[in-house]
């Protein structure tokens, strides 16, 4: 066994030992990054417009987006927008309702979020606001994965439909450490896979993974919460992290962990001047 | 020859209990699953915890509870290498990931 154990960490060595070449960590400058992210795939894909990212998988293969125009004739996720409404509008046991915890009556805010919050220097996407709502009004908190809370913030997002997002990743060495970390788990390889976000979505981007193609990470967010066919029902950014995770042989981590929340940070404010385009509808 | 039968009959019976005495204990296996649960846990606190090492390691605890520590033994041995391989990468992506950020 030992001997087992030997050759394995021999190989482990093998395969990322002459990997050392790494290069100097570059300043924190998450606009530099925002330039050099949208520009990437600018170029590579000329033509993709900016504002079309949003839609995803569908610039990249005719067949989907035929299926996809015809599915949202009748969106899947409408039913899901219909109670996520109720939800939202439905007053709490104290009289208060979700309106109440966020500026202009949470209309028209999805664009903003996730958001940094100096009081706790931590983090906030919408879905934690939400339970945070919940909470502060003596309700329990919701999966941050699906069901109610998937529905809620799809009628949350669809009245920022239209609005360009707007992260702020404020001149703060928190938000900025929040950020970076965001940044480097989305490009660090992880799971038995040795696969990195950036791997699928960022450098095979467009192309076919067997029968599905791969979004760009460009636009990801816009549209998010979405009905997925595969999943059959509604699902968060967090549950396509989760998804993701899985794929490679990773244990995702808890949907409010802080590798999430930052993942969710960097990855949306690389989405920033894009219009919000959700809920959305996917394979 | 009868002598020898005797012997080689009381040996048949007993190599099976003398196997099982040199096989791991309890307390063996039990180390192995310490072992295992220690790595798997700065594994975890690096953000890179696979699958197959959360996998084994539950199946080195089944096989605990039924008192098979041979299993035990085993199972949680292939958790702590897979978790080793797991912090070693998660060491290296430290420095690495910079290499993948498009610039």
């Amino acid at each position: 066994m030992k001997s087992i154990i030997m050759a394995l960490m021999g190989a482990s060595l093998a395969l990322f030992g002459p990997l050392a070449s790494a290069r100097a960590a570059a300043p924190i400058n998450p606009q530099a990054d925002l330039k050099a992210f949208q520009g990437y795939f600018l170029k590579r894909f000329p033509n993709v417009p900016l504002a079309a990212y949003v839609n995803g998988p569908y610039n990249f293969s005719k067949s989907e987006a035929d299926q996809w125009k015809q599915i949202m004739e009748f969106p899947p996720y409408q039913f899901a927008l219909d109670t996520g409404k109720s939800l939202f509008n439905a007053k709490f046991p104290n009289g208060k309702d979700y309106a109440s915890c966020f500026p202009n009556g949470g209309i028209g805010i999805a664009q903003n979020y996730p958001m940094f919050d100096a009081k706790t220097g931590r983090v906030v996407t919408l879905g934690i606001a939400v339970n945070r709502c919940r909470v502060a009004n003596g309700l329990k908190k919701l999966k941050l994965t699906t069901g109610p809370m998937a529905d809620i913030l799809a009628y949350m997002t669809s009245t920022s439909d239209g609005k360009k997002i707007n992260v702020v990743v404020p001149n703060n060495p928190k938000a900025l450490a929040a950020y970076q970390a965001g940044k480097e788990y989305f490009y660090s390889r992880r799971g038995q896979l040795n696969f990195s976000c950036a791997s699928c979505h960022v450098q095979e981007a467009g192309m076919h993974l067997r029968g599905n193609v791969l979004a760009p990470a460009l636009g990801m967010t816009a549209s998010f919460p979405l009905y997925r066919s595969k999943w059959g029902n509604m699902g968060t950014l967090v549950r396509r992290f989760i998804g993701c995770n899985k794929k490679v042989h990773s244990a995702p981590a808890k949907p409010d962990s802080a590798a999430y929340r930052d993942l969710a940070y960097f990855l949306t404010y690389m989405d920033n001047g894009l219009p919000v385009s959700g809920p959305g509808a996917r394979p | 020859m009868r002598k020898t039968l005797i012997a080689v009959s009381a040996m048949m019976v007993l190599v099976p209990f003398l196997a099982q005495a040199g096989g791991p204990s309890k307390a063996v296996a039990a180390k192995a699953i310490s072992n295992a649960a220690a790595r798997i846990k700065i594994a975890e606190g690096m953000n890179d915890q696979w699958l197959a090492t959360l996998a084994a390691f539950k199946a080195a605890k089944a096989a605990e509870a039924k008192g098979d520590f041979a299993l035990a033994q085993s199972k949680a041995m292939t958790a702590e290498t897979l978790a080793n391989l797991s912090i070693q990468q998660a060491t290296v992506q430290k420095k690495l990931w910079v290499n993948e950020v498009v610039k």
